[in-house]
């Protein structure tokens, strides 16, 4: 498979403060072609910061990769050196993190935030640096505020603008990939589509990747080419996004689309289901079963005792459900 | 610059404060220095009496503090009796001396304990950390007092500098270079004292400053644009830890002003401590007072120049 | 090391060491008065298993010492002489508590042998009885001060922290005032109002008090706080609890956080008002001979002849740099259990 990026059976848990151990990714698999746009859903706490800090390996202190293998341009992420991973991120593979507001350091001006990752991975002088900040901030911004807000504290800035510095640097240095998590998240619905239109004419460039994470199925539906759903740590369905968005399979899913989306445009017969029965499971346990089985409503007798595989694995279109199989 | 007003103008209330506290108090005090010159043969009662109605000592405390502070406007700060001269002329190059050691002082302690923080920070839960940590825990319970006598040893057996006083016998003759190159080497024993005695308070600090710094999210974020550690601490993390590490400047002042009162004392350095003693058994209240008037300034000022350098270096509180 | 053995180790650490100055008395061989004036800056007694015949012996016994016979400084072991050493001998009568005197002692040796762990100071003074009589001294400065500190912060404390509005800024406004000296400033300042000369130990002690009641606005503040927060959280407890009385939430949450808070802090107070005493005494400006206290049990260590020659008299700034360390420790360990009980 030519894919840029490939993760194969990820696991990451947490070692807590009191002892217990979170398992945070239970063996996420998925693939990332170039150009691509991949959404990722998932409810909160389903592991999709988790996901995009570990192809980063940003994980903090008392996380631990325990399994798994990330190939991103041919090359494994967990068997590069520091120094390795550092001229990558940032520069081929970088991320949009999930609040703007807390991403960007509150003493240093955000055009120095930009230009500070141009100077990690490019030798050009400061002058030249803070040149190509401000035409990125330029291009970013209608009219012509991005010049002015350079020399900008982020205090200063709207959700919105503190958002467009975060995306201007990882634009920066051309990455081939951009992780970006929730990018929409924080704000209101008028900036909301602004930031959205951004990302729609990155899009339309065709020149990097994207795995674009989110609540949100109508962003999935306009910005991304495929999409994986994500639950209790692992990826339970991934197909086209059209696909998933109109005929998904795994009942999670189902029950996902059928919250978040207006009914009529899902077409899954028989069902009116507006909230999914019970909570997902709790991440310090390990079940033996079907992550999903204590909520679903369509589990037949082998889903408690054995975990369904990835069906149609390495395919475009998997899904993790004994009913498929 | 309102703040700035502000703090200024809260900075001269609680002098105002603490002098008429001080005063009030030290007025109260059984004996006085007339009481210590009666003591004397040589002062004739005639004298004393005379001594004692020319400086009012019978007035309401109120009138005298009064004078007191009218004195203090004139950079006077009253008259010392055992000295017999303005307390003002004794007082300013004590405090020269004394602040010349304080802010030696800071300069090292802060040099030891930043790198050592931040050190430990990026090694957190290590073993590097952990051996930092047990060093600094050891020092920290080490008193300056007992400290200082330990470096007097070591002085003392190594002869490697003097163990006491400002200056060499016979210095005044010496060219301005020599004398220096001597003031520089009395320096170093009550400089290291201070600088030990407050580097391990101030490490703890730091750690838990940088720690708590490089835990945040636009840290994290910073090291996902492939920003290397030497870049992240130094230009990314101490800026943004500023703020806590300035808050720890003003505290520092007033910690190592009062252990330099007991290191002057104990190596006669001719700063405040040793006049403060002198005078207090002298019963010069005076001078007593203006000395402890003079440290709460010092400390008033520390934490002023602190607020300041906060205004400078948060754009946050800029904005305000 | 697993905590709660840490924690043992610690508390045991402690009560031994308060033990030990409280009954400074029954530990020490000797009076701390008690000269010998034959023996001036003796070495350490050594205790011996082997004697002169090279016989071993199960019990330590020690030797008596006799001035160099050239004449040059230092004594030389009379190997002729071995008097073993006892435990629980009658000796100098001395005083446990108010009227109640005692004559046993842990150990010693039998007349005319004589028995100097930590060796003897410039009169023949043993130097380990000296220092256990002089850190009863400076422990009881410390808790004293800690105590009259944290009782008037405490109050002050709490008050302010109900009654906000103008109480609480009159007690802030106020506290500022004292935060403005430098502590060792502040301790000679109230030092100079006292009188000059100290003439009993009970005096000084009373002077450690008035010390104490001057240095209430850190504990104040600090107290405050929690009881700021804890009230916040009181009433968002009990918000949420509704069923709970107030009496139980004030029993169970509130008053768990103050103890430990002044716990934390008299950890962090009495080391700083031992310093006190020490840093007075040191100067002469606390207890004098020939009542030791840690603090005048310092002062031979100015002189090069006594940290070159007799390094046993340095023992007692040892027994304060462990002092310390101990309570630290303490508070280190109480500052986790209150981040605990926060949480
Ligand atoms: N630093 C951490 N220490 C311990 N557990 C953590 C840590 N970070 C995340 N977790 C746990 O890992 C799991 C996955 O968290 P993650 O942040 O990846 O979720 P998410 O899908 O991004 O949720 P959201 O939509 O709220 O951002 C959660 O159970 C969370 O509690
Ligand atoms: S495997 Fe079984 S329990 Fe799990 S989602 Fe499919 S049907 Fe439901
Ligand atoms: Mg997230």
């Amino acid at each position: 498979m030519n894919a840029l990026l490939i993760v194969d059976d990820l696991h990451v848990r947490f070692s807590g403060s009191h002892g217990g151990t979170v398992h945070a990714l239970n063996g996420v698999h998925l693939h990332v072609r170039a150009g691509e746009v991949l959404g990722i859903l998932g409810e909160s706490g389903s592991g999709k910061s988790t996901l995009a800090k570990s192809l980063l390996r940003i994980l903090p202190k008392n996380a631990e990769i325990s399994r798994g293998a990330m190939t991103f341009e041919g090359r494994n992420l967990l068997q590069l050196s520091e120094r390795e991973m550092n001229e990558l991120r940032g520069a081929r593979l970088a991320m949009i993190p999930q609040d703007p507001g807390l991403s960007l350091n509150p003493v240093m001006k955000v055009g120095d935030q930009i230009t500070e990752v141009l100077r990690a991975h490019c030798n050009s002088d400061a002058h030249r640096r803070r040149v190509h900040a401000e035409d990125i901030l330029q291009r970013l911004l209608p009219g012509n505020a991005g010049r002015s807000m350079y020399e900008a504290y982020p205090h200063q800035l709207s959700g919105g603008q503190q958002q467009r510095v975060v995306i201007a640097q990882a634009l920066a240095c051309e990455p081939t990939l951009i992780v970006a998590d929730e990018p929409t998240a924080a704000l209101d619905a008028a900036t909301e589509a602004e930031i959205l239109e951004v990302f729609r004419e990155l899009k339309a460039e065709r020149r990097r990747s994207f795995i674009l994470i989110t609540h949100d199925p109508t962003i999935l539906r306009e910005l991304t080419d495929r999409v994986a759903v994500m639950y209790a740590g692992r990826v339970v369905e991934q197909g086209p996004t059209q696909q998933i968005l109109t005929h998904p399979r795994h009942p999670y899913v189902k029950g996902l689309l059928a919250c978040l989306l207006p009914q009529d445009d899902l077409r899954i017969p028989g069902r009116k289901l507006r909230t999914i029965a019970g909570a997902p499971p709790d991440p310090r346990g390990t079940a033996s079963g079907c992550n999903f089985f204590p909520r679903c409503s369509e589990r037949i007798e082998r889903c408690e005792s054995a975990h369904p595989g990835t069906q149609g694995a390495r395919e475009d279109s998997q899904v993790e459900c004994f009913l498929y199989e | 610059m309102l703040r700035v007003t502000r703090r200024f103008v809260h900075a001269l209330v609680l002098l105002l404060g603490v002098s008429a506290i001080s005063f009030a108090l030290l007025s109260a005090a059984p004996g006085n220095v007339f009481d210590e010159l009666r003591l004397n043969p040589q002062i004739s009662p005639e004298a004393v009496a005379a001594l004692k109605a020319q400086f009012g000592v019978d007035l309401p405390w109120p009138t005298r503090y009064a004078h007191w502070l009218a004195s203090v406007l004139r950079g006077e700060f009253g008259y010392s009796v055992s000295y017999r001269c303005r307390v003002g002329t004794l007082l300013w190059p004590r405090a020269r001396n004394t602040l010349l050691l304080t802010a030696l002082a800071t300069i090292l302690a802060w040099m030891i304990a930043v790198p050592w923080g931040i050190v430990e920070a990026l090694h957190r839960g290590r073993w590097l950390d952990r051996l930092g940590g047990g060093i600094t825990a050891i020092l920290l319970a080490i008193p300056e007092l007992v400290l200082v006598l330990l470096l007097l040893w070591l002085a003392a057996r190594t002869r490697w500098f003097p163990t006491g006083g400002m200056f060499s016998l016979g210095s005044a003759e010496l060219t301005i270079s020599r004398k220096a190159w001597d003031l520089a080497q009395h320096l170093i024993l009550p400089v290291l004292a201070l600088a030990l005695g407050t580097a391990p308070f101030l490490i703890r600090y730091v750690r838990s400053a940088i720690s708590a710094v490089l835990d945040a999210p636009f840290l994290q974020s910073a090291r996902g644009f492939g920003i290397g550690t030497a870049r992240i601490v130094y230009r990314h993390a101490l800026p943004a830890a500023a703020n806590s590490l300035i808050s720890l400047l003003g505290f520092s002042i007033g910690a190592l002003l009062s252990t330099s009162l007991l290191i002057e004392v104990v190596l006669s350095w001719p700063g405040l401590g040793p006049l403060m003693l002198e005078a207090m058994l002298a019963r010069d209240t005076c001078v007593v007072m203006a000395v402890v008037m003079l440290s709460a300034v010092f400390l008033v000022l520390g934490n002023l120049i602190a607020d300041l350098l906060l205004y400078w270096s948060d754009p946050r509180i800029r904005a305000v | 090391m697993p905590n709660r053995l840490r924690t043992v180790i610690l508390i045991s650490f402690l009560a031994l060491l308060h033990l030990a100055l409280l009954f400074a008395g029954f530990f020490a061989p000797y009076d701390f008065a008690q000269q010998h004036r034959d023996l001036p800056f003796a070495p350490p007694t050594r205790l011996h298993l082997v004697d002169a015949a090279g016989t071993w012996h199960a019990w330590p016994f020690v030797h008596s010492l006799r001035a160099n016979v050239d004449g040059s400084d230092g004594y030389t072991e009379d190997v002729a002489q071995a008097y073993p050493l006892r435990l629980f001998v009658r000796g100098n009568a001395f005083q446990i508590v108010g009227p109640w005197t005692a004559h046993v002692h842990l150990f010693g040796v039998a007349s005319p042998g004589q028995i100097f762990l930590f060796g003897t100071d410039d009169f023949g003074r043993d130097e380990l009885s000296r220092m256990l009589f002089g850190g009863r001294i400076s422990l009881f400065a410390g808790i004293l001060g800690a105590t009259a500190a944290l009782s008037v912060g405490a109050f002050l404390g709490v008050l302010s922290g109900f009654y906000s509005g103008w109480t609480d800024a009159v007690i802030m406004r106020t506290s500022e005032l004292f935060l403005a000296l430098p502590w060792l400033y502040l301790l000679f300042a109230v030092r100079a109002i006292l009188p000059l000369r100290v003439k009993t130990t009970d005096a000084f002690l009373l002077f450690i008090v008035v010390v104490g009641l001057v240095a209430w606005a850190r504990p104040a503040r600090l107290v405050r706080g929690i009881v700021l927060s804890a009230r916040e959280r009181h009433f968002a407890l009990a918000a949420r609890a509704m069923g709970a009385s107030n009496f139980h939430v004030l029993r169970y949450h509130i008053l768990p956080e103050i103890y430990v808070l002044l716990l934390t802090t008299a950890a962090l107070l009495i080391p700083q008002f031992v310093l006190a005493e020490v840093t007075l005494s040191f100067l002469g400006l606390g207890v004098g001979e020939p009542i030791p206290t840690w603090g005048n049990l310092l002062i031979p260590m100015q002189k090069y002849s006594v940290l070159r020659s007799y390094w046993w008299l340095c023992l007692p700034a040892f027994a304060l740099v462990l002092l310390f360390l101990a309570y630290h420790w303490a508070s280190t360990t109480l500052q986790a259990a209150l981040g605990e009980v926060r949480s």
